[in-house]
């Protein structure tokens, strides 16, 4: 392996593919936005919401999709603290209001 | 609201309301035409909850919300639900099964809710059709059956 691949390589273990996806629209529109595996997720989400014009996030819960179901994401946390590399697809929303 | 307003406002929340979203979330939207959202909500090992939101006077009215089976017909035995989202009412105005949560105008014409006023939430992004419809999502997901 020549020092250009292993360097691509090394850059591709670092980093995860994020998209976000709200009933505001995705973040980013199409596609995936390449951030470093130790970024907190929050720093993607607070760009979401900028994008999306998304007026007020509070209550808001971010979950991934697993084998076992739905997974909630701590967005204090990098991807990697989360568990989660490769292909990132986070959801983004309102958790539900009370009842009764 | 004025009719025209109302399915302005309407159009531009539920335009974001796509398949993509839908196929993300495990959701079928059988409907997106102003004033009615048809949706069901579906996973594995789960049955699937289909729901109707009533949207005419958007956003000067929250939604009213009918629970359904996956085939459209009435809901007759509500899911197994720790949230209280979902409550098997009857609703003294429709006399069925009802939401039971802020946003849903069975939640706020309901004698024990009046006093909870729509007004002061209805411009929040958790109130939009969409936010409201996240919300209801999320309660059904932490159920069974």
């Amino acid at each position: 392996m020549t020092d250009h691949h292993h360097e691509e390589e090394q850059h591709r273990e670092h980093a995860v593919e994020v998209s976000v996806s709200t009933t505001a629209g995705f973040f980013p529109t199409e596609g995936f936005n390449r951030v470093p595996v130790n970024q907190a997720v929050q720093v993607e989400l607070d760009k979401a919401k900028h994008a999306l014009h998304i007026k007020d996030t509070t209550n808001w819960i971010a979950s991934v999709a697993s084998p076992a179901g739905k997974r909630v994401v701590d967005p204090s946390k990098s991807y990697a603290e989360n568990g989660l590399s490769g292909k990132v697809e986070i959801d983004w929303g309102p958790s539900e209001g009370g009842g009764g | 609201m004025h009719p025209a307003a109302a399915k302005a406002l309407f159009e531009e929340e539920a335009r974001h309301l796509t398949a993509a979203l839908a196929t993300r979330r495990g959701w079928t939207l059988h409907a997106v035409t102003f004033p009615l959202i048809d949706c069901s909500f579906s996973a594995p090992g789960r049955t699937t909850l289909r729901l109707r939101l009533q949207c005419d006077n958007w956003n000067d009215l929250p939604p009213s919300i009918t629970l359904l089976s996956a085939d459209g017909s009435p809901l007759t035995a509500l899911p197994q639900n720790p949230t209280g989202v979902f409550n098997g009412g009857p609703h003294p105005a429709t006399n069925r099964p009802f939401v039971c949560m802020r946003g849903a105008r069975e939640y706020h014409t309901h004698p024990s809710h009046v006093a909870d006023s729509w007004e002061s939430l209805k411009n929040l992004s958790n109130y939009s059709l969409g936010g409201i419809l996240t919300q209801l999502w999320h309660a059904w997901q932490k159920g069974s059956g």
